[in-house]
């Protein structure tokens, strides 16, 4: 019988073949969903899809394009924001 | 797109208005103004509707008056002073530095006298000027308001006692003075 906190909805569930032949569940947890276009919902380039924990990590300049509206639009929404100013 | 044209940058790392300075070279073109001045993809520039009589290969400076008479603003940006690294210290090192940090005197002298200039300071600026001053001088005055009542409050609670200590001097000096009425 797994954990109480393992039988949640929290972690993505992988069931893993042994050597010996047996399966094991691992249980992971969920990925964050790959970050979006504010304008047209396209998904973004050059922004991580890790934990809260994993970003912490992460230098700052590799965390969205270095771009006005980096890591909010992409890159051609960007354009007709710049060109609407 | 000719030289002297009022650009747009649209992508990269640089956004702001630009001028361009050479005739293209296959698809690069170099600009200055409120981007950095170098050799830019045509893709990236969004002509404007302005144009400026500038040379081609134009000073910095140059375009910079040329934009301010179009009422475009560049700013110039000054280097950082970028000072040694701290390096960290472990061991006996470390010690030997926290040993120093307790022996040299407090931060509390120097946090002590810094009131008292500010106060000297504003102290020394007259009234005209404090109404000129717009945040500092409000700070002033909410801080001498505060002092004005911090005494006055003293002054209320030193007040109740002064008359409670007369009054008992008193009540015991009306009956002599009765008796000796009296008498
Ligand atoms: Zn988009």
């Amino acid at each position: 019988m797994p954990t109480r906190a393992q039988r949640s909805g929290h972690y993505r569930k992988t069931k893993v073949r042994l050597p010996g032949g047996s399966t094991e569940t691992h249980y992971t947890p969920h990925r964050p969903k790959q970050a979006t276009c504010g304008t047209c919902g396209a998904k973004l380039h050059g922004v991580p899809r890790a934990l809260p924990a994993e970003i912490k990590r992460i230098a700052k300049s590799s965390l969205r394009p270095t771009r006005a509206y980096g890591g909010t639009l992409c890159s051609k929404c960007s354009r007709e924001a710049l060109k609407a100013l | 797109m000719d030289v002297g044209q009022v650009c747009r940058k649209i992508a990269g790392r640089d956004t702001g208005i630009c001028v361009i300075l050479s005739k293209p070279e296959g698809s690069l073109v170099l600009v200055d103004g409120q981007v950095r001045r170098k050799k830019v993809n045509l893709r990236h520039l969004w002509a404007l509707e302005q144009k400026l009589e500038l040379a081609e290969n134009a000073d910095h400076e140059a375009v910079v008056a040329a934009l301010k008479g179009i009422n475009i603003l560049v700013k110039e940006k000054t280097a950082k002073s970028v000072g040694a690294k701290p390096v960290r210290q472990r061991g006996k090192a470390k010690a030997k530095a926290q040993a120093a940090e307790t022996s040299a005197p407090k931060k509390g002298k120097t946090k002590a006298g810094k009131p008292a200039t500010k106060k000297a300071a504003a102290a020394s600026v007259p009234a005209e000027q404090k109404d000129a001053d717009n945040k500092g001088a409000g700070t002033a005055v909410k801080k001498d308001a505060k002092k004005v009542a911090e005494e006055k409050a003293q002054v209320a609670a030193k007040q109740p006692e002064a008359t409670m200590a007369a009054e008992p001097s008193a009540a015991p000096a009306a009956p002599e003075a009765a008796a000796e009425k009296t008498a």
